[in-house]
């Protein structure tokens, strides 16, 4: 999938796990595991709102794009 | 019976009747294959339990088949409600979040075998009519449960659609799912 998810990369740097993370922002640690492994199709800004506001980080540190390469 | 314990009374009710009916059903298709065997095998006069026994007297041929005709149209029915009743001991199964791939999966083959029910219903009907018109007693269809192909027919149309929208709604359920 094109958009990248580096929330694991954030929560590295932020050094908070998966578990404090899911208890701080409201999300079950399922959800929040579905998120990190790129499995998700859809994010809600309220769930990005908070994502941000606890890893004190912008929506860009925590997705990317990525297009994929055109196939030969 | 898996139904969670705070399932809606409407799908506990409609559950209750698929087993009545699944158990109704299989006792009349267990009724017509022993009855159909007896008269072949053992006794000629067990025939006139669906008033077939002019059926058997004109013609021996006809009777096995008739009779093999009347055995899977019920087997047929009885094995749809099999199948609705099925559902049910499916662990996924939660009628808070019905848009499952095996309910869609369910509800389009149940709509296939409807449509495969009514027009073997429609299919003996003609068979029946056409062993009348050679001068053969042979009862209405209503007493050998093969009317209604009509509701049978119509019945596969409709769940055919709804599978089609449950397809579509399966997918919302899915991307709903994996939405953070």
């Amino acid at each position: 999938m094109p958009i990248i998810v580096n929330l694991d990369v954030v929560m590295a740097k932020r050094k908070i796990s998966l578990n404090e993370l899911s208890e701080r922002v409201g999300i079950t640690l399922s959800n929040l595991s579905v998120l990190k492994t790129g499995k998700a199709k859809a994010v809600r800004f309220s769930t990005l709102e908070t994502l941000c506001e606890v890893l004190e980080c912008q929506p860009g540190d925590l997705l990317a794009f990525e297009p994929e390469s055109p196939k030969k | 019976m898996k139904l969670r314990k705070n399932a809606p009374a409407i799908i506990i009710f409609l559950f209750v009747i698929s087993w009545i009916l699944f158990v109704g059903l299989s006792i009349e298709a267990g009724t017509l294959l022993y009855n159909g065997i007896a008269t072949q095998f053992f006794d000629k006069s067990n025939a006139d339990f669906n008033q077939l026994d002019s059926l058997y007297q004109a013609s021996e041929l006809h009777y096995p088949v008739f009779m093999l005709g009347l055995v899977l149209i019920a087997v047929s029915k009885a094995y749809l409600f099999y199948r609705l009743i099925k559902i049910s001991f499916n662990r996924e199964f939660d009628p808070e979040r019905p848009f499952i791939r095996e309910a869609k999966h369910l509800l389009t083959t149940i709509a296939y075998q409807a449509v495969e029910i009514g027009f073997g219903c429609l299919l003996w009907q003609w068979y029946a009519s056409w062993l009348s018109s050679r001068g053969i007693s042979m009862p209405s269809p209503a007493h050998l449960d093969i009317d209604g192909a009509d509701v049978w027919l119509f019945m596969g149309l409709i769940l055919y659609v709804m599978g089609y929208f449950f397809k579509k709604g399966v997918e919302m359920q899915e991307e709903n799912t994996l939405t953070v």
